[in-house]
């Protein structure tokens, strides 16, 4: 769930980076329940405008659980991610994505 | 319907014996105004005979001379026996096939929609328009997209890409603006919904194809938001 985006008053989109905290957690995966993490917001709903008049938009919204140095803390990405993440230099979760839409 | 002509006549010779002054300007038509005015009950009917009588003109005005010219007349027209109410039904539905074809010119038969621009600055700005939607039509081949239609897109994305990108997906709205003319592609991308918004004459689309047709009743198929989502908890 998340708490506050690190950048910015008006809330984070897509491509930005937030601070969660977890509420749902699998019983041997590497995030705890209850713990406060950063994480990278992979697809939003609301539409996010690209440079040459395009828009995308997806039918959820997720984020990728990251650290402070912004490395991804997982070892897999599920689900496509845009292509705003390469400006934001977030390349290892690009590399690890399945599908850049 | 002869009784009502032979009346005419003889309204006729009457009026313009009586009333010569005003018999150049009038015709057999506006004699008819005149006992349409006395009588109500067969205006219906006369009105319809009246259409057909003056064939010869553009059509038929009936508001105009509301006054008979002589009220010598009037009595007359309500003297008329009452022949015609007789043949009231059958005559109604005999003239309405040439009161059609003599009336106002039809309109013509392709109706294409467009706007009269009373301001010069949105006229000059239309043109602006269809001129360089024209000029990107003769540099590049776009077909005509419309919901429901599957497509297949070459898109080369700016950001720091090559022409990579492959998107297949079907259009589910689309909205004309000239050169902004957009398109929205809705697309299952690995387990999850995308939907796009295109530029259609975008110079970063490089080809577009149309895969499959669907029939839809609907301009923008925002429905399929519903139906065609993997995530949707049940």
């Amino acid at each position: 769930m998340c708490i506050q985006a690190l950048k910015g008053k008006k809330g984070a989109r897509l491509g930005e980076t937030i601070v969660v905290s977890v509420k749902e957690a699998l019983p041997n995966g590497k995030a705890k329940k209850g713990n406060v993490y950063r994480a990278v917001v992979v697809r939003a709903a609301m539409q996010r405008g690209r440079c040459d008049g395009s828009e995308v938009k997806f039918d959820d919204n997720a984020c990728v659980l990251v650290d402070k140095q912004g490395q991804p803390i997982g070892t897999r990405v599920f689900g496509p991610v845009p292509h705003e993440l390469r400006k934001k230099n977030h390349v290892k979760i690009l590399t690890l994505a399945q599908h850049i839409a | 319907m002869q009784s009502l002509r032979r009346s005419v006549r003889f309204l006729k010779s009457i009026g313009s014996s009586r009333c010569p002054t005003a018999a150049n300007s009038l015709s057999t038509r506006d004699f008819f105004t005149a006992i349409n005015g006395s009588s109500a009950a067969k205006t219906h009917v006369s009105s319809l005979s009246v259409m057909r009588m003056a064939s010869n003109e553009g059509f038929p005005s009936l508001s105009l001379l509301n006054q008979p010219c002589c009220p010598g007349l009037l009595k007359m027209g309500a003297v008329v026996p009452p022949f015609p109410s007789r043949g009231m039904t059958t005559e109604g539905h005999r003239v309405e096939a040439p009161s059609h074809s003599s009336g106002a010119p039809a309109e013509p038969p392709a109706r294409i929609k467009f706007k009269r621009l009373d301001k010069t600055a949105k006229h000059i700005m239309q043109i602006i328009d269809k001129e360089a939607t024209e000029e990107v039509n003769g540099q590049r081949e776009i077909p005509n997209i419309k919901p429901g239609y599957i497509i297949q897109l070459k898109v080369e994305v700016p950001e720091n890409k090559r022409r990579v990108s492959i998107l297949k997906g079907i259009v589910i709205a689309r909205r004309n603006a000239g050169l902004n003319t957009t398109f929205r592609l809705r697309r299952l991308v690995a387990g999850v919904g995308v939907e796009s918004l295109f530029p259609l004459y975008s110079p970063n689309i490089k080809e577009i194809k149309v895969l499959d047709k669907k029939k839809v009743r609907r301009a923008k198929l925002y429905y399929l938001r519903e139906r065609m989502n993997p995530l949707k908890k049940k």
